[in-house]
């Protein structure tokens, strides 16, 4: 018979688990709820919180009413889009029916991500079938700085990554049925097939995932990897074919030759550093575990996936990418963790009461870590305040308004802390962004014409058609792909009653021209950028 | 003759997690499961010998993309730029854990 004190010992033992997986869960639900607080804040901000969010709006209302944005950007309005269709498509149906509103891609794009978390936590739970380890692992991925600030935003990048998650648990759910039961089953392994698809045609980047999924085919069985390689090739090159002729060749060359941006050594090695700090604990447990199928056990579709992911992450430093380069690969490391940590937790409950709760303290410390690790969070109300009081982290953010058009502006309290250090994205829009917004929106309606502008969205809150789409404008001169005569042309006779500049992504002679025709009326702060608005240079003036 | 560890491991995980139903379901399940499993799969050293082709292709191709600009603009520089570097030390990786696949021999990659 045990002493009595063992015996409170014991029960001290069991409730340790409990109380360190209870903290774990309680951090990364309130990560949740953040995210919940930034998107709904997004979703009720009309005008464009991210640079190219009014241009996705574009695609869509052009999409709804069955044009394609593939176009001659050489011609009036000048414009085109470089992203496939796919994501546009799903928000089609809400633009119909509530009109071209900013809300109704950001809440597909929502959807897609907690359905990605999902997926997360769905696969974990097949492999370890604990229900608070499976959760940890859909909310760690939730509680990613990256997928933070790009989850809610009207872009089609968590789409793509929603439809690769599923691609990659479904060939996993594939691959187990067939080699459990003997034989092939084919249905599941089309509807990987369809997943693939719908990624790469929701946005180019999916093929690398497209590339990890063969791979893994490959090395399980690879004559059946051939045998659907081949069709699934087919009916991508037809579907491109397709679209090429319908749009006369346009869509080759803003979907492809104009994603051809220099690469910045720097900028890669940067993002590299800051996903590592920030998500060290998911990249070590998931990269150990790769390691380890690779040398004692067979390669999972999963650690193939995460290891082409990081390597296509060296994407991140072309021109115009950034940090959502880099979420598949947090996908992926979700789901190697989680179930790297569910066998340590087999692992030591076989051996015993205090390996089992020893092993579960170490994975939840670690879990409770890598939520220290991407600490963030808005400070914009006394109770978010003291939360990050109470945590002992800072409560304000201090940085400077970015700007490309006006002299630099001091340093702003920002209510809103980030491991990943304060940018543009994160922070919640406020009424007085929207008030700036408006303001804006009111220089283009003074004007007849539409406004010559970096954001879609002051055109779109006037009904004045949207001229042009600068990065891709930029992209394709820094290509040799376009003419812009017409449109220096337009400028230099002035015909644009108004001008807003942002980040001034615009062709170096387009800059030219319009500081040769156009005077800043206005400055206008919003969401953490200068807006210059600019009117037709009075004839007195020259 | 006598088969590989990992083999011998499958069949007798097969054979233990199907206790329970008829000796001779077993038997036909875990022969089919077996088939099925190691069919034509890719092993540990191909899997090794195909790093190792792969980090000769990127040796080679971190230099030949120099090549080819040289011959394009005409001004060919032999210094080896950052992404170089960073894709010949990704090459000499491979080609080491290529290596030290190939002693793994028949086992399923």
């Amino acid at each position: 018979m045990k002493p009595k004190s063992v015996i409170s010992g014991t029960s001290i033992w069991h409730g340790l688990p409990g109380l360190f997986i209870g903290a774990a869960l309680l951090i990364f639900t309130f990560y949740l709820l953040i995210y919940g607080l930034f998107a709904a804040s997004l979703l009720s901000f009309p005008f464009d919180y991210d640079q190219g969010e009014g241009f996705e709006l574009v695609d869509t209302i052009m999409l709804s009413r069955g044009e394609l944005p593939y176009q001659d950007i050489n011609k009036y309005p000048f414009y085109s889009s470089n992203y496939p269709p796919v994501f546009h498509l799903a928000v089609v149906p809400l633009v119909w029916v509530f009109g071209p509103e900013y809300w109704t891609g950001r809440l597909v794009s929502l959807i897609g991500t907690l359905i990605t978390a999902a997926a997360i936590g769905y696969a974990v739970q097949r492999s370890t079938r604990r229900w608070w380890l499976s959760s940890l692992a859909g909310l760690a991925f939730l509680a990613s700085n990256y997928v933070y600030h790009v989850g809610p935003l009207f872009r089609q990048h968590m789409f793509m990554v929603m439809f690769e998650t599923l691609a990659i648990v479904m060939l996993v759910i594939v691959t187990e049925k067939e080699e459990k039961e003997g034989k092939s089953w084919n249905k599941g392994l089309l509807v990987v097939m369809l997943f693939l698809f719908l990624a790469g045609y929701t946005k180019q980047l999916a093929y690398a995932t497209v590339a990890a999924a063969f791979i893994f085919l490959f090395l399980r069985n690879p004559k059946r990897a051939v045998k659907w390689a081949v069709p699934f090739a087919l009916v991508v090159s037809v579907t491109f074919l397709l679209i090429n002729l319908a749009t006369d060749g346009y869509w080759l060359t803003n979907t492809i030759t104009a994603n051809v941006n220099p690469f910045i050594p720097g900028q890669a090695i940067g993002l590299f550093q800051q996903w590592f700090n920030l998500h060290t604990v998911l990249i070590f447990a998931a990269s150990i575990f790769a390691l380890y199928q690779l040398y004692f056990e067979r390669l999972s579709a999963y650690a193939i996936w995460y290891v082409i992911a990081v390597i296509n992450a060296v994407t991140a430093g072309k021109w115009g990418a950034g940090e959502s380069y880099f979420v598949t690969a947090i996908a992926a490391a979700s789901i190697l963790t989680g179930i790297a940590f569910g066998r340590v937790l087999n692992w030591g409950d076989r051996r015993g009461v205090v390996t089992g709760v020893l092993t579960t303290l170490f994975v939840t410390l670690l879990f409770l870590v890598q939520a220290d690790k991407v600490f963030h969070m808005p400070t914009d109300t006394p109770s978010l305040e003291l939360i990050a009081q109470l945590l002992d982290k800072p409560t304000e953010t201090f940085i400077a308004p970015q700007t490309s058009c006006s002299d630099p502006r001091p340093e702003e309290e920002i209510k809103y802390v980030d491991a990943a250090g304060v940018g543009l994205l994160g922070r919640r829009p406020d009424a007085g962004d929207i008030e700036a917004g408006n303001r804006i929106s009111d220089w283009v309606s003074k004007g007849d014409s539409p406004a010559f502008s970096e954001d879609a969205g002051f055109n779109l809150r006037v009904n004045r058609e949207v001229i042009t789409n600068p990065t891709q404008l930029l992209n394709l001169y820094n290509n040799g792909k376009v003419d812009i005569s017409q449109m220096l042309a337009m400028i230099t006779e002035r015909r644009f009653d108004t001008v807003i500049f942002r980040a001034q992504f615009y062709p170096p002679p387009i800059l030219e021209a319009i500081g040769e025709n156009y005077d800043t009326v206005d400055l206008i702060e919003m969401n953490g950028f200068v807006y210059c608005v600019l009117v037709p240079r009075s004839p007195a003036n020259g | 003759m006598e088969l590989p560890l990992y083999q011998r491991r499958h069949h007798m995980l097969c054979y233990l997690t199907k206790l329970g139903t008829k000796l001779y379901q077993i038997r036909l399940q875990c022969k089919e499961e077996f088939r099925y499993t190691q069919h034509r799969m890719i092993t540990k050293r191909q899997l090794g010998i195909g790093f190792m082709g792969m980090s000769i292709f990127i040796t080679v191709g971190a230099f030949a993309i120099d090549w080819w600009r040289s011959s394009n603009l005409q001004a060919f520089t032999p210094l080896i730029g950052p992404v170089q570097i960073a894709a010949l030390a990704g090459a000499a990786l491979l080609f080491f854990v290529g290596l030290t696949l190939l002693p793994l021999g028949d086992r399923p990659a």
